[in-house]
């Protein structure tokens, strides 16, 4: 049984609260990831669901029992650490036997487990070799072992690649899904690399001050970020946001202003709302007169740009309102810095925050609504 | 210092046409080497002039027929040391020594590192700081003050160790005027005075094992002792083999508890019956009471041998189990 609950969990140590009220359901071989910058409590979750760490106050639930209160060895999960935690005086064999041993179970069903183990990492042939000794990889891959061998209901993985070059990264990252889609051990993973969580998670958890910020699929998380924080946490670079007086002059429909917003997209916005933040990502500008239904259009002026090969980042400031911008262009097209441009992006890709809160105004799920409208009807004609 | 400096320079200067060229003369380089010198000469001289002189004059008057008072001295060879071998009570004075080692080391490892143990997690809370205060407070205090408190300790009419025994209807004992006695009550004194440094040693090595490694064992499901015996144990082998040695050393040289307690009353020789005369005692005896100063320098050589291949065997031994990171 392999679901993991946490129940209103809090986290305190003495008055600093590093994580608060947590609510999480992990279902029976899902794979989560905890994604979030440094210090926003997503590893102390996964300590506390380790047992490493106390619980201030709520519930942790593994399966259907209660281990809030339980010692880390009666919890049945395997952990990875960031740095492996490899026992340095051992070779990899009996790293791996560690736990088995620990049970005191039979000699010879610890060599056939271990056999195993190795055999399905590719570990055989280092079985001897201590791991001062194996390469960053292989080290990784040991620790792999070491959590999995003993079956654990739920594997918990702290930043496991973030000791590796970024070509061994991608590799092991590759592994560690297949390992998954074989094993189908309910996982919980912390990072704070955007492109695992992405990759890897059936599942992601924004974290972000000892909060959850949001929990969706990587799609809906990259697609509907639910505030301005997960909206730049996730992308790379994250959304450009700009913020905007609601009612004033620099935000208009008018041709000739350097921000115009499609009008439908100012059209329902709550009169609470003083100041918007206004969100679209670099990838999705466009030089505007590519773009068949602008939702909003910039004048951009170009200050640096950065060519990457396959595509250029082109920095820059919105004309006349001065907030800075960021748009990912194809390689080919030349951006000469003084230069003004006009970009633009689709009407489904402007995305309307509440300056306040952070959160996202769903105006643009009436935009998109309007949308299919417009295009209906261009299609009837 | 000054050799990697000057090897620095010479890696980096454009100005020396050949890379293999010396450059050790040249007056920036001189200069540099001459005030690191100057520098260190304080230190220099004053371990030259108390350590290395009076250790080289001691090898030089072993094999010499020299008093103190007089200037004349007369070369004998190994006499002082077949003189020596003659003696009982310097074959007595090794055989104490070494039951005095031999009890002390395991005492001082398994009490030391039992304190740090302990000592591990609570030094981390709000008193932590008290505690090992409190540890280590005995080893800063004089050995000679600390040593008399153990008399009146061991006193056997008043003292509070034969108090501790009438509690727990034990038969008081003579303690320091007791043949069988004398030493142990010094060795407890010893083991009181010296473990608070092997605690705070014991402690910082605890502190070098990684937390992590302790918390995978425990999620793999091993018992505290089994955390202890295959984690803790070899992870820590390098500072127990420095403890070892350490006390190896420091025993075999003790000898201000011993003359405190034990000495006066027996003409400096420890006593009673030479009960705590150890090798150190006999020396000080053999030189300063009866003035052999040629034979005293030949039992510190001989005490130097000793403890120079203890300390080499206890090295070649510990390849075997100890293990470094």
């Amino acid at each position: 049984m392999g679901e993991v609950r946490l129940e209103d969990v809090s986290k305190a140590y003495g008055g600093q609260t590093v994580v608060e009220n947590l609510h999480l359901t992990v279902a029976e071989g899902e794979f989560v990831v905890l994604l979030g910058p440094s210090g926003c409590g997503k590893s102390t979750t996964l300590r506390m669901i380790a047992g490493l760490e106390t619980v201030s106050s709520g519930r942790v639930m593994i399966g259907e029992t209660d281990v809030t209160l339980a010692s880390p060895s009666l919890r049945n999960v395997g952990m990875v650490f960031q740095n492996y935690a490899l026992f340095p005086h051992m070779s990899a064999f009996d790293n791996l036997a560690f736990g088995l041993k620990a049970k005191r179970l039979p000699k010879a069903q610890i060599a056939r487990r271990v056999t195993e183990v190795a055999q399905m990492l590719e570990l055989e042939d280092v079985l001897r070799v201590r791991p001062k000794n194996l390469s960053g990889g292989q080290r990784q891959r040991v620790a792999l072992g070491r959590a999995l061998i003993r079956k654990p209901s739920v594997f918990l993985m702290d930043e496991p690649l973030s000791n590796l070059d970024a070509n061994l990264r991608d590799h092991v990252r590759m592994e560690l899904a297949s390992l998954h889609r074989n094993l189908k051990i309910t996982t919980l993973y912390v990072t704070h690399d955007q492109g695992e969580a992405m990759t890897l998670a059936d599942r992601v958890v924004v974290m972000s001050a000892g909060r959850i910020r949001q929990i969706g699929t990587p799609e809906e998380i990259y697609n509907e970020p639910a505030d301005t924080f997960v909206a730049h946490f996730i992308g790379s670079p994250g959304m450009n946001l700009w913020s905007f007086d609601a009612h004033g002059e620099s935000l208009s429909t008018a041709e000739s202003s350097s921000v115009v917003m499609h009008p439908s997209l100012l059209q329902d916005l709550p009169t609470s709302e003083a100041e918007i933040v206004i969100g679209v990502r670099p990838e999705h500008l466009e030089l505007a007169d590519f773009v068949e239904t602008p939702g909003i259009r910039l004048a951009m002026e170009v200050e640096l740009v950065e060519r990457f090969g396959s595509h250029q980042l082109v920095h820059g400031k919105l004309a006349g309102v001065g907030h800075s911008i960021v748009a990912r262009m194809p390689a080919e097209l030349k951006f000469e810095p003084g230069s003004v441009r006009i970009v633009a992006a689709d009407i489904g890709r402007v995305y309307v925050f509440s300056a306040g809160s952070g959160e996202r105004l769903h105006v643009q799920a009436r935009a998109n609504e309007m949308y299919r409208a417009v295009d209906e009807a261009w299609g009837k004609r | 210092m000054s050799l990697s400096l000057r090897s620095r320079r010479t890696n980096v200067d454009n100005e020396q046409p050949s890379p293999t060229t010396r450059s050790w003369w040249r007056p920036s380089q001189f200069s540099e080497s001459l005030s690191a010198y100057v520098l260190l000469s304080p230190a220099l001289i004053i371990f030259f002039l108390f350590f290395f002189l009076p250790a080289g004059f001691l090898i030089y008057i072993s094999f010499f027929h020299w008093g103190i008072l007089s200037s004349a001295t007369q070369f004998v060879g190994l006499r002082n040391f077949r003189t020596l071998i003659a003696q009982p009570l310097f074959l007595r004075s090794i055989i104490t020594s070494a039951y005095f080692t031999v009890v002390m080391i395991p005492a001082t490892v398994l009490l030391a590192l039992a304190i740090a143990m302990l000592l591990r997690e609570v030094v981390t809370a709000r008193r932590g700081g008290a505690w090992r205060a409190a540890v280590f407070l005995p080893h800063v205090t004089p050995v000679v003050a600390t040593s008399i408190i153990w008399v009146w300790i061991f006193n056997p009419q008043f003292g509070l160790a034969n108090a501790v025994l009438r509690f727990l209807h034990l038969p008081a004992l003579n303690w320091l005027e007791s043949v069988h006695w004398a030493l142990p009550a010094v060795m407890i004194d010893t083991l009181w005075h010296s473990l608070g440094l092997y605690v705070i040693i014991f402690l910082a090595g605890l502190a070098n094992v990684p937390r992590e490694l302790l918390e995978v064992a425990s999620l793999e499901g091993a018992k505290r002792s089994y955390i202890f015996r295959r984690i803790i144990l070899p992870l820590l082998s390098p500072t127990t083999l420095f403890v070892v040695i350490l006390s190896t050393v420091n025993t075999w040289q003790a000898f201000s508890q011993i003359y405190t307690m034990t000495g006066g009353p027996h003409g400096g020789a420890g006593g009673p019956a030479f009960a705590t005369t150890t090798d150190a005692l006999l020396t000080y005896q053999t030189a300063f009471i009866y003035d052999h100063f040629s034979l005293a320098a030949a039992m510190s050589l001989v005490l130097f041998l000793i403890i120079l291949s203890l300390t080499l065997i206890q090295k070649w031994v510990s390849n075997r189990w100890v293990f470094y990171r």
